[in-house]
């Protein structure tokens, strides 16, 4: 019996001591986690439920002068569908229905879409791609088609948002306004964009994320929009004339840039280039980039340069001969065969002699080419405009002092404007500043910066030069840009309607280090109205094809032409004219009756009898009732009496007359 | 102090409903914004002069070649 009770009472004694030691063990562990290695596992949990929330900010807009949105950042749609989880009734109910919505829709063959769901359904297909990039309205319509309007887990529709930057005017001055580091984006992207914020949060349930604090830690900021001087309408015109062009003549590609005259401010800018396909789209911004040779638009200078001299006048007869010289045997010719024969310095430039302004600037300037030099130079010229915009490129005017790049040539080949080289925009500013009576104003794309809906910064026009030549000269330079139109070489844009100067130019292109007769740059630099220059435009054309043309003239002009007659037809004409005796007594008491009518809460049909025919139409349209009426003039008739119920499409017949 | 805790958990549920209204809000006003834009987009290029003369061109209508007269009528004084 005892050792029975011995036997229990070890067995006792041992549970007893593992227990203990097993409470020890816990207890032991328990002091560890909490003091040995407690910081690091209450950071590990605090990490799990409480972050640093960052807070983005909204990337500032583009906006035209208008306020139509030019670049923003927006919600784009990748539309995907999960195959396996459509049931194959639905699916084969309705294959044939989604394929042809998709059709419809993206335009390839019904037959091609049902073949690729079969395909992507054999694969057992979770993430087939639908379509990319697509609008929000774009979005709403896929959603709706046959199984995918059955929703995620039924129709197996997936949709991953983004949100992108956009432009939503198209292709229209794509680069010019720009993306990334490219364009206005690139240059004005400390203002657009914005800084980010940052508070605490505490995860709870949902997978959402609670604030901690009231207010953020850090407030995000948003970027400033940056409103542009470019008009919407301007810049269709310019882009579609110059597209039209393009087109026409098959050339490789070109630019337009429309500048306001007193301002600086670019209206519209194109620049397209053609693809391998034949297509044209916004490629490089030439009008910013390209320096190319002028041509004969760079006259002008020189013109400007020897009345300024008073070394001739307009009048100065220049003996032009048959339109041939040669300068250490390289031939100067004019385009037209035989030449212009004894003609004014001023009809030089209206004709565009290549052989008259070359033998004026080279008879006043072949001893001192340097003074020449100087003069264009201090025209300008030769340095850059100092756009925001990257890839401005650098003009070219070649100087005695550099002897390697002067020749006994050089000179002659300046006046008429080869040897040189200057990009679009800097032979826009040049002209613009003869419209603007010799202030050379600089070229600005942006006119404001606006921060939460306040205009924050404004731009104001910068003057590059005050004066770049007497007003005297500028007047002279002025009339006889009007004659190129009105009897020059650019006599085919002509119209008795509104006004325009400017000057044509032809350049050949260098291809292999010679002179290419094959390829050509036409070029149009011009103002309008004449009396009162508002704006001033360059059209410049690369490589057209040379059986369909390549002057200036024929090329370019036509572009400039059709941007001056849209914004001559846009601003309306205001004409003031005196009745002797108006009846604005009579005019106001129909004018009462027909607003009272007009605005009345009665769903009654009204006595319209006695008013104007117009009148009782719109009262009655928007009362809900059809109109259908015979004759002119005032109401004699209607069908539908007075105090009658209206029902909605009801017809009433209305008899006029005068 | 049962009251209290009461308090204390209906308003940290209410602070929690309103984070999920708000998530839901923002959410809203993305797809808002994104509808804004987008009708926005279309109506930018249909109102397009280029557009509008491709459409009215097969009813043979074209651009003016002058510009409208604003005719203002003013009482002839005697």
């Amino acid at each position: 019996m005892k050792t029975v009770q011995k036997g229990i009472l070890n067995r006792l004694y041992l549970v007893v001591g593992l227990m203990t030691l097993f409470l020890i063990v816990i207890f032991v562990k328990i002091t560890h986690i909490q003091y040995t290695e407690g910081d690091k596992y209450r950071a590990l949990s605090e990490n799990r439920t409480v972050r640093n929330d960052t807070i983005f900010f909204n990337r500032g807009n583009v906006v035209s002068e208008g306020g139509n949105l030019l670049a923003t950042s927006m919600s784009k749609y990748d539309i995907r569908m999960d195959v396996v989880t459509v049931k194959t009734s639905v699916f084969e109910k309705n294959i044939h229905a989604l394929s042809e919505a998709m059709s419809a829709m993206f335009g390839k063959p019904v037959s091609e879409y049902k073949a690729y769901f079969r395909k992507a359904r054999r694969n057992k297909n979770r993430y087939l791609l639908i379509a990319r990039n697509l609008g929000y309205m774009d979005y709403l319509k896929v959603k709706n088609f046959p199984i995918f309007r059955l929703g995620v887990y039924k129709g197996g529709f997936i949709t991953e948002q983004k949100t992108v930057r956009a432009h939503p005017i198209g292709k229209i001055a794509e680069r010019t306004i720009g993306r990334g580091n490219v364009g206005l984006e690139g240059a004005y992207d400390a203002y657009l964009e914005g800084s980010l914020g940052w508070r605490m949060k505490q995860k709870i349930a949902n997978n959402q994320w609670k604030p901690i604090n009231d207010n953020n830690e850090v407030e995000p900021k948003d970027g400033s929009d940056v409103i542009t001087h470019l008009d919407v309408n301007i810049q269709d015109i310019a882009h579609h004339a110059l597209l039209e062009q393009l087109q026409l003549f098959e050339a490789d590609h070109g630019c337009v840039v429309v500048m306001e005259t007193n301002t600086g401010a670019i209206k519209a800018i194109s620049n397209l280039g053609r693809t391998s396909q034949g297509k044209y789209y916004e490629r490089l911004n030439y009008a910013v980039g390209e320096s190319h040779e002028p041509g004969s638009t760079f006259k002008l200078a020189s013109l400007l340069v020897a009345l300024e001299d008073k070394v001739i006048d307009t009048g100065t007869v220049v003996d032009t001969k048959k339109g041939k010289m040669f300068v250490y045997r390289k031939k100067v010719e004019d385009s037209h065969k035989g030449g212009y024969g004894e003609i004014s310095a001023a009809r030089a430039i209206e004709v565009s002699s290549n052989v008259g302004i070359v033998k004026l600037i080279q008879e006043h300037y072949k001893k001192q080419p340097q003074k020449f030099v100087d003069a264009i130079e201090n025209l300008g010229l030769a340095s850059k405009l100092g756009l925001k915009i990257k890839g401005e490129g650098s003009p070219y005017i070649p100087s005695p002092k550099n002897k390697k790049r002067w020749s006994g040539i050089s000179l002659e080949w300046m006046a008429w404007g080869y040897g040189v080289s200057l990009t679009p925009l800097q032979i826009l500013t040049f002209y613009n500043a003869i419209a603007n009576d010799g202030k050379m104003v600089k070229p600005q794309f942006v006119k404001a910066l606006r921060t939460e809906g306040k205009i924050e910064k404004v731009f104001e026009p910068i003057v590059l030069k005050e004066k770049i030549a007497s007003l005297t000269t500028v007047k002279k330079l002025q009339h006889i840009l009007e004659n190129v139109v009105k009897r020059g070489t650019a006599e085919n844009i002509y119209t008795p309607n509104f006004s325009m100067a400017g000057k044509t130019g032809t350049a050949k292109k260098v291809v292999d280090g010679v002179y290419s007769n094959q390829d050509y740059v036409a070029s149009f630099a011009g103002f309008f109205p004449v009396e009162n220059p508002k704006y001033s435009c360059l059209v410049v054309i690369h490589k057209p094809n040379k059986r369909k043309g390549y002057y200036g003239a024929t090329v370019a002009a036509p572009v400039f032409q059709k941007i001056a007659q849209k914004i001559y037809v846009s601003a309306p004409v205001s004409e003031e004219i005196a009745n002797e005796h108006p009846n604005i007594s009579e005019l106001k008491v129909a004018d009462k009756k027909y607003y009272s009518l007009l605005n009345s809460e009665k769903k009654t049909v009204p006595n319209v009898k006695g008013m104007a025919g117009m009148d009782a139409v719109s009262v009655l349209e928007n009362l809900g009732l059809k109109v259908v009426f015979q004759g002119i003039g005032k109401v004699r008739y209607q069908s539908l009496r007075k105090g009658q119920k209206i029902k909605k499409g009801n017809t009433i017949v209305l008899k006029l007359s005068s | 102090m049962v009251f209290l805790l009461l308090c204390m958990i209906t308003s940290a549920h209410k602070a929690d409903q309103k984070v999920m209204k708000i998530a839901q809000m923002n959410l809203e006003m993305k797809r808002l914004k994104a509808l804004y834009i987008d009708s926005g987009t279309i109506l930018t290029r249909m109102k397009m002069e280029s557009s509008v003369r491709e459409k009215v061109k097969e009813a043979g209508l074209h651009p003016s070649k002058t510009p409208p007269t604003k005719i203002k009528v003013i009482p002839k004084r005697k």
